[in-house]
């Protein structure tokens, strides 16, 4: 036969695990996937802080997750945004070397993009939305990086004690940055004309 | 009486074809259109007589489950109950998925995982703009609702399904066709009793949740028991498998983690495990899951599996009460058969409709005491 005391003790146990249960509860499952005109994230951690290699890695292992077309575009573009908007912060807080290297990260995520989209219409994936999705981040894109073309010096000589000078061509960066979004936009172009000329249908 | 069972599960199994989705063409043969139409015109047009249709199977389901409770040790032995439940399952395998959408969004997610190879977890269905199934599929605009262990066990059915519509809903079924005879199989393993194993597989909750709209919770609880009954066992090779088999669990619908502190009280008694369990589940069930979303009728499948394990005399009253909440539960499906919509007087009298079985059953206990004390 159980004790008094020991049924108090479990009965206690139960009233905290409900507790947490109807914490969570209220908290999981209300996570809203609400999308509206195209936004970029808030800055995430930056260099220096100590979670930010942390961060970094969590972005390469994210790769295997995002598995799938689709998956794949979405996080592609999302890495690419966070850089872009890394690149931003740096760039305003004057630390250049860092901020070229966040925005030639942003870039690269780029590469991939229009590969993923053909990928999925050979999948039989109807990807309007996603080239409008791609669309709509490219316009936003771009006008962050002329944003900074007009602020920034078009070039910096980056000199960190002990070490040699590194030279950061910015202006010719940020061009080849604005270049490869308005490539994007062109081949998007292409791909709704071939669409409309029902050459995919 | 049990040809007369056997006679109502079979017109229940017809009358469910009535509520095929206008959007989903099962079948082109012109002997299933005719056998399918007045059923359609019967649920969509003549919706007071469906409903009085529904009731009274559901009525008569329910008597008949009690006339064989409590005739169970006369008329079954062990063959010959598996024998009989699995006839009423493969019955009931080859009705339509009637009384909710779920068995669409298995498939759909099923689909968008297996055939479009993208990850349910970030991928939602409608995101996949052209997909056929979305014409019928509802909830397509979330990203998969439960765990890895039950996207993983849908691949199966979604293999067998082959891409055929039917076939896959009959593949699905199929999956929870043997979870419901393995449930059974399990409780009468935890229990040894004939009479324990038909209150959980001819309770009509269970009928109409499980082997007719296909709800994946019957899946959730066979891990669980499975993992109970080893955790029991003696050994530790066992014990570990239980774990897992737990663990499973939680990793198919995420109910059973509020089971997850009992594994960690010593010298727990298999008894009061199963007790704290029901305890657990029903706080999720009449608290958290309504919190979040609607009292729906398939969470009683968790405390109908729990209540079939438990001791019979000691916990009498639970049992009843679980039987009670059972039909209460069933009745919730009236409003939108009479309607049409959920909306309305909708939930209003969803609430009365369990309310008041309840409410009976709790003054006719309190009558019950007030008679044996005076």
């Amino acid at each position: 036969m159980d004790t008094r005391e020991e049924r108090k003790r479990d009965m206690k146990q139960i009233f905290v695990y409900v507790c947490i249960v109807t914490y969570l509860a209220f908290n999981i499952g209300h996570l809203s996937l609400i999308h509206a005109e195209y936004v970029l994230p808030y800055p995430s951690y930056m260099p220096g802080n100590k979670i930010y290699s942390v961060s970094r890695i969590m972005d390469k292992l994210k790769n295997y997750w995002y598995w799938g077309t689709i998956a794949q575009i979405k996080y592609h573009l999302s890495l690419s945004d966070k850089y872009l908007v890394e690149a931003k912060t740096l760039f305003e807080y004057k630390q250049y070397l860092l901020a070229t290297d966040a925005l030639s990260r942003s870039d690269a995520a780029l590469a991939d993009v229009s590969k993923l989209l053909e990928k999925g219409n050979k999948e039989n994936k109807n990807m309007v939305q996603y080239e409008e999705l791609i669309h709509n981040a490219m316009l936003v894109h771009l006008e962050k990086l002329e944003g900074m073309k007009e602020l920034l010096p078009s070039e910096f000589t980056w000199t960190p004690e002990k070490k040699d000078a590194t030279n950061l061509p910015i202006e010719q960066l940020l061009d080849r940055s604005i270049l490869i979004r308005k490539n994007i936009l062109i081949e998007l172009q292409g791909r709704k004309q071939l669409f409309t000329n029902n050459i995919y249908l | 009486m049990i040809a007369v069972y056997i006679f109502i599960c079979v017109l229940f199994t017809f009358f469910t074809y009535g509520y095929i989705d206008t959007n989903l063409h099962l079948s082109q043969s012109t002997f299933f259109l005719r056998l399918q139409q007045p059923l359609e015109a019967l649920v969509f047009q003549m919706r007071p007589l469906a409903t009085l249709i529904f009731f009274m199977a559901l009525s008569s389901l329910f008597v008949l489950y009690e006339w064989f409770l409590k005739n169970s040790e006369k008329l079954f032995n062990l063959k010959k109950l598996f024998l009989f439940i699995s006839g009423i399952a493969l019955i009931f395998l080859f009705s339509f998925p009637a009384f909710s959408y779920d068995i669409f969004n298995y498939i759909t997610t099923a689909k968008v995982t297996f055939f479009h190879k993208e990850n349910p977890y970030l991928v939602m269905p409608v995101e996949i703009a052209n997909e056929p199934y979305l014409a019928f599929t509802r909830a397509a605009n979330k990203v998969a609702l439960y765990g890895p262990v039950w996207i993983l066990l849908t691949a199966i059915p979604h293999y067998l399904g082959a891409g055929d519509i039917w076939q896959t809903i009959i593949a699905f079924k199929f999956l929870n066709f043997f979870t419901y005879l393995l449930l059974s199989y399990l409780i009468y393993q935890m229990t040894k009793s004939v009479r324990s194993v038909l209150f959980f597989a001819l309770n009509p909750l269970v009928l109409i949740e499980i082997l007719i709209s296909s709800h994946n919770d019957s899946t959730m609880m066979a891990f669980l028991l499975l993992g109970m009954l080893l955790w029991f066992s003696k050994g530790l090779g066992k014990k570990l498998i239980g774990l897992s088999a737990i663990f499973a669990s939680m990793l198919i619908k995420g109910a059973t983690i509020v089971v997850a502190p009992l594994l960690f009280m010593k010298n727990i008694s298999k008894e009061k495990f199963l007790f704290y369990t029901y305890l657990l589940l029903a706080f999720v069930f009449f608290i958290a899951a309504p919190l979040r979303e609607e009292l729906y009728p398939w969470y009683a499948v968790w405390l109908v599996t729990i209540a079939a394990c438990l001791d019979r005399k000691k916990y009498s009253l639970l049992i009843g009460f679980t039987m009670v909440l059972s039909f209460a539960l069933e009745l919730r499906h009236i409003p939108y058969m009479y309607m049409g919509y959920y909306e309305g007087v909708g939930p209003l009298a969803r609430t009365l409709l369990t309310m008041i079985p309840i409410a009976i059953y709790g003054g006719y206990i309190g009558y019950k005491k007030v008679i044996k004390k005076s």
